[in-house]
């Protein structure tokens, strides 16, 4: 930058610390010469530096000064002395002197101990003074002297003096000063010699356009490559941009959304997806069981179901069980309810859901007790396999997963059944989303009244999304950390 | 799920062909078992519940070497008469009613099939016995059992030397000492005697479904074996015996039929299922001219449209189970994965549709989108903040802090407040969850605070969205402890109350270690969304 560019661009803190830069040697130097507060002296030292002005050296020293005891000793002396001053007259013994000086017993028996050692005591049940105690009376103590010195920088004083008076309570302290040597460049010595106009225009006034005044003066340029300080704009939470996203692929796909409530019956949740009332999922470590019982559907519905299980798993199957309440532990319970409400005349049909599901988990990076799942049932007696296939893998495709891998898996609820993989290029390895498969015939028929294919899926979104976002644990999306709100890329 | 540990020369032994790693890999993860880990040594595999016959190495080496083509189809497993009897005493009937049993001899034993033998044992007592309460098996040396045996029940003072233990104890003794007796006395709690296995001169084979006997223990030196089931579900205990009886067939073991009550035991003979081929197509969305050949390849027999399930599968319930095997012997990878042809009307859930709007207004004003957790920590919703509610409450939460559902946001929203106290105000925060009263509802609550954040401003984003919605609010001075007196409102929109808006009580802020005003407000959205 050319000297005449530089002093076009001058900031008005700077102009006001340039005469001083050549002068002064450092930034407490500047502040009291300048009167300006130490921010702006600073700030316009940061700015000159930016521009290759001058260079700043932090220099911090440690500077000793009297503490709180010791400014209250200062005027009243110390306690040796005040110790001294109380038997100058009279022999006292401890509580006596205590009494007449308002010394602490701890204060006096630290100077008992320094008067001893200097000879300027004889020590009894009461205590005499000395004619040495007496001579030091009428002197000041390099103790004395040392404070009186202070503030002063540590390197300059006395080092045993220094350790020793640290040691006793709030005497003296030590702070750190900080401040800013600063050296000027050839730039800078050209800068200061230069003349420099403050006939700029700082901020443009409505006035200034109305009069057209601007046009008599310079703006004054700023340094527009500089970063600025970051603002944000209000936001919607990323889980939810990204839920969003997948809710336009299932739309965009012909879908249509359902919806339901968090609290299920273990009816709806379990039995109506032919899951035996013995099986381990049912058990109390996966899931989230509720006080109190929930209402079965209709009866014709309970029966179905029942009949179901009693000849498909052989077993009494108990409506008590059933009503058991708890969190829904997939949104598959969605899609039992929904082909229950179905009637002859709405098929063939696609629906989709993303809610939320619970499972009775200890919370780590891949664990969460509450997570979104993506739901999607098509009931068309023209659907097979192939389609269930096709349709995860067109999702995926648009969710920027170019590679899917379908293998073989098992559920009660499904048959055949399938587990997704994901190709996750930041991990360079398979990522497990979760399950789908064609509804067995146990599920459809007591629901639906007839056995027609129905695929079905319900995988876990987080997984989908962390990589996109960069998140390696899951509880993230559950952290509200305002700032990663804050700063947290949109889905695009 | 369970997951076995397998001996992977063991295994490639039994496969009795050189396949490399990669194809291994690839094969295990196809045939419907999840591939762990493997190395030189070992192959750890995740089984599914449906194949428990998959838990042993024998099973699992059998079914794969079926899937690659190298011996496929059904097996015939011979069972020789023998003449073992079981009597059975009606006492069990209460307790444990099922018992089955197979005696199986010339076994070649060692560390490895020993090994394999408990893990099979504890995988199928945990899965398919559902921890041992449905079926428990037993496995002896018959050597060191004279026939016939009864199935009874004896006292709880009645004595024998449990497995591992030097000396005698009682029944009662080993239900409260005994680890195997800790772990599953539950299961007998119910009963004054309990059921035992004993032999010709009252020796004690076993307590099931706790533990065995010393005397009757299995080890390397063993030759012959015997072997019980029982349990609550006679199907189960056969599927179980089975499964571990032609385990032992395909390694050459001989297998001997056991009388158990008058009823002969092992039954290995294949159960037949009609299968129609279009059915299998029309499911699979394929144009097959035969299933015989992926069938077999699953290990199934078939003739002239009728499939024969081998003795050891349990999971084959209907048509339906075959189709999925066929399709895993087609390879889920072969298929052309294509969208059907019908297209279908999309549409979008009202609620929702109305909840984002919502949301996006209030991004707007500058405000972020939290997410909090449905379950909530019961004090942060009543007593923090100075209120006391009556709460959805959990059971068995496992994580004892989150033990209520939440009835509302703004508890949830302080929580978060809370959390970032440690960054500058101001902060403005919203979230629209589900809020349970019991009934489903979903509230928005929003907040802010700084320094300085007045009632005005919470009421003016307020009446912000109601204009965007159309919607006009009345407001009614109330009383809420959770806001500060004289500063909260009730808030109504079309006669129907449906917010609170306000400044909130210092004392709340103190009990949420906040620092700073916070104001805000708590509606109801769905029933905004009702009325508007």
């Amino acid at each position: 930058m050319s000297v005449k560019e530089l002093v076009e661009s001058l900031h008005p803190l700077e102009r006001k610390v340039l005469p001083y830069i050549s002068k002064c040697k450092s930034l407490k130097e500047i502040q009291g010469k300048s009167n300006l507060q130490e921010i702006e002296v600073s700030r316009a030292l940061q700015w000159f530096e930016n521009k290759g002005v001058l260079k700043i050296k932090k220099n911090n020293s440690e500077l000793v000064q009297i503490g709180k005891n010791g400014k209250e000793y200062l005027s009243k002396g110390l306690p040796e002395k005040q110790f001294l001053k109380a038997i100058r007259e009279k022999r006292l013994s401890l509580n006596e002197i205590s009494e007449k000086t308002g010394l602490s017993r701890q204060e006096v028996n630290i100077s008992l101990g320094f008067l001893k050692r200097k000879k300027a005591i004889i020590f009894g049940k009461e205590i005499e003074i000395t004619a040495k105690g007496k001579e030091l009376l009428k002197t000041k103590s390099p103790e004395e002297k040392f404070l009186e010195s202070l503030p002063k920088e540590k390197e300059l004083l006395n080092k045993d003096m220094l350790k020793d008076l640290l040691k006793r309570r709030e005497l003296i302290e030590i702070v750190v000063k900080k401040d800013k040597l600063i050296e000027i460049t050839a730039l800078g010595k050209k800068l200061s010699k230069s003349k420099i106009s403050d006939n700029f225009i700082e901020s443009l006034t409505p006035a200034m356009i109305r009069d057209g005044s601007f046009e008599k003066k310079k703006f004054r340029k700023y340094d527009v490559e500089i970063n600025v300080p970051k603002i944000y704009p209000g936001k919607r939470h990323f889980v939810n941009e990204a839920k969003n996203h997948a809710k336009k692929i299932w739309l965009s796909m012909g879908f249509k959304e359902m919806s339901g409530p968090v609290i299920n019956s273990g009816f709806w949740n379990f039995d109506s997806l032919f899951v035996p009332q013995d099986h381990p999922a049912r058990e109390m470590q996966d899931t989230f069981f509720l006080k109190g019982k929930s209402k079965l559907p209709s009866k014709k519905i309970v029966d179905a179901v029942k009949k179901q299980h009693e000849e498909g798993w052989k077993y009494k199957w108990d409506p008590e069980v059933a009503m058991k309440s708890v969190l829904r532990t997939h949104t598959t319970v969605l899609s039992a309810r929904t082909i229950a409400n179905l009637k002859e005349k709405d098929l063939p049909v696609k629906y989709f859901s993303i809610g939320r599901n619970y499972r009775n988990e200890a919370l780590d990076w891949s664990h969460l007790f509450e997570f979104n799942q993506s739901e999607g049932i098509v009931i068309d007696p023209n659907a097979n396999f192939k389609h269930l296939l096709g349709y995860l893998k067109e999702f995926f495709m648009k969710m920027g997963y170019d590679d899917v891998r379908f293998r073989p898996a098992y559920f009660p609820y499904t048959e055949p059944s399938v587990e997704i993989d994901v190709y996750v290029k930041e991990k360079d390895s398979w990522v497990e989303l979760g399950g789908a498969g064609i509804f067995r015939p146990e599920v459809v028929k007591p629901l639906l009244g007839k056995d027609i294919p129905v695929l079905a899926w319900g995988f876990g979104l987080g997984r989908v999304i962390l990589p996109y976002y960069g998140i390696k644990d899951l509880r993230d999306f559950y952290k509200n950390d305002l700032k990663q709100l804050k700063e947290m890329k949109s889905w695009i | 799920m369970p997951t076995i540990t397998l001996d992977k020369k063991d295994i490639l032994n039994m496969l009795g062909k050189k396949v490399s790693d990669a194809e291994l890999r690839d094969r295990i993860s196809m045939i419907g078992t999840d591939l762990e880990s493997m190395d030189d040594k070992e192959i750890v595999v995740e089984v599914f519940p449906d194949r428990p016959d998959m838990l042993t190495a024998a099973g699992f080496a059998k079914a794969l070497s079926s899937f690659m083509g190298i011996k496929t189809g059904l097996d015939h497993y011979k069972v020789n008469k023998g003449s073992f009897k079981v009597k059975v005493d009606k006492g069990v009937k209460k307790v444990r009613p099922h018992a089955v049993c197979a005696v199986v001899k010339n076994v070649k034993l060692n560390e490895l099939i020993i090994q394999y033998l408990m893990q099979v044992q504890e995988k199928l007592h945990k899965t398919f016995g559902r921890d041992r309460r449905k079926l428990s098996i037993g496995v002896y040396d018959l050597d060191k059992i004279e026939f016939p045996l009864t199935y009874g029940v004896k006292s709880r003072n009645f004595k024998f030397i449990p497995l591992e233990m030097k000396k005698e104890m009682s029944v009662n003794e080993i239900l409260e000492n005994h680890p195997k007796g800790t772990d599953f006395a539950h299961l007998l709690k119910d009963f004054k005697d309990v059921p035992v296995w004993l032999d010709k001169n009252e020796k004690v084979l076993s307590m099931p479904p706790i533990i065995n006997s010393e005397d009757t223990k299995v080890s390397v030196e063993s030759k012959n074996l015997f072997i019980d089931v029982t349990g609550l579900d006679l199907k189960a205990c056969e599927q179980a015996l089975n499964i571990l009886v032609t385990g032992f067939s395909e390694r050459g073991a001989d297998i001997y039929s056991v009388d158990v009550g008058g009823k002969s035991y092992p039954n290995l003979e294949p159960k037949k299922v009609k299968i129609d081929i279009d059915y299998v197509n029309k499911v699979l969305g394929l144009s097959l001219k035969e299933v015989k050949s992926y069938l077999e390849k699953m290990g199934y027999g078939y003739e002239k449209g009728i499939v024969k399930i081998p003795c050891y599968r349990t999971d084959v319930i209907s048509q339906i189970d075959l189709v999925e095997d066929i399709a895993i012997a087609y390879g889920y990878e072969n298929f052309d994965a294509s969208i059907s042809d019908f297209g279908g009307v999309a549409e979008e859930n009202k609620f929702e549709e109305f909840r984002n709007k919502v949301c996006n207004i209030l991004t707007g004003f500058g405000f972020l989108e939290t997410n909090t957790y449905n379950l909530a920590k019961k004090d942060d919703q009543t007593k923090n903040m100075g209120i006391s509610l009556k709460l959805v409450e959990i059971e068995n939460a496992l994580n004892e802090e989150y033990n209520v559902m939440r009835s509302w946001m703004i508890p949830c929203l302080l929580d978060v407040l809370r959390s970032n106290k440690h960054y500058e105000v101001p902060q403005k925060i919203f979230e629209a969850g589900n809020v349970f009263l019991p009934s489903e509802k979903v509230r928005l609550g929003l907040l802010l605070t700084n320094a300085s954040a007045s009632y005005t401003e919470a009421r003016q984003i307020l009446d912000s969205l109601f204009n965007s919605l159309g919607l006009v609010g009345k407001y009614k001075s109330v009383v809420h402890d959770s806001f500060i007196s004289g500063r909260v409102a009730r808030v109504s929109v079309n006669g129907k109350d449906i917010a609170y808006v306000g400044e909130i009580n210092p004392k709340v802020l103190k009990n949420f270690s906040l620092e700073n005003p916070v104001v805000g407000f708590e509606l109801n959205l769905s029933e905004l969304f009702e009325i508007s």
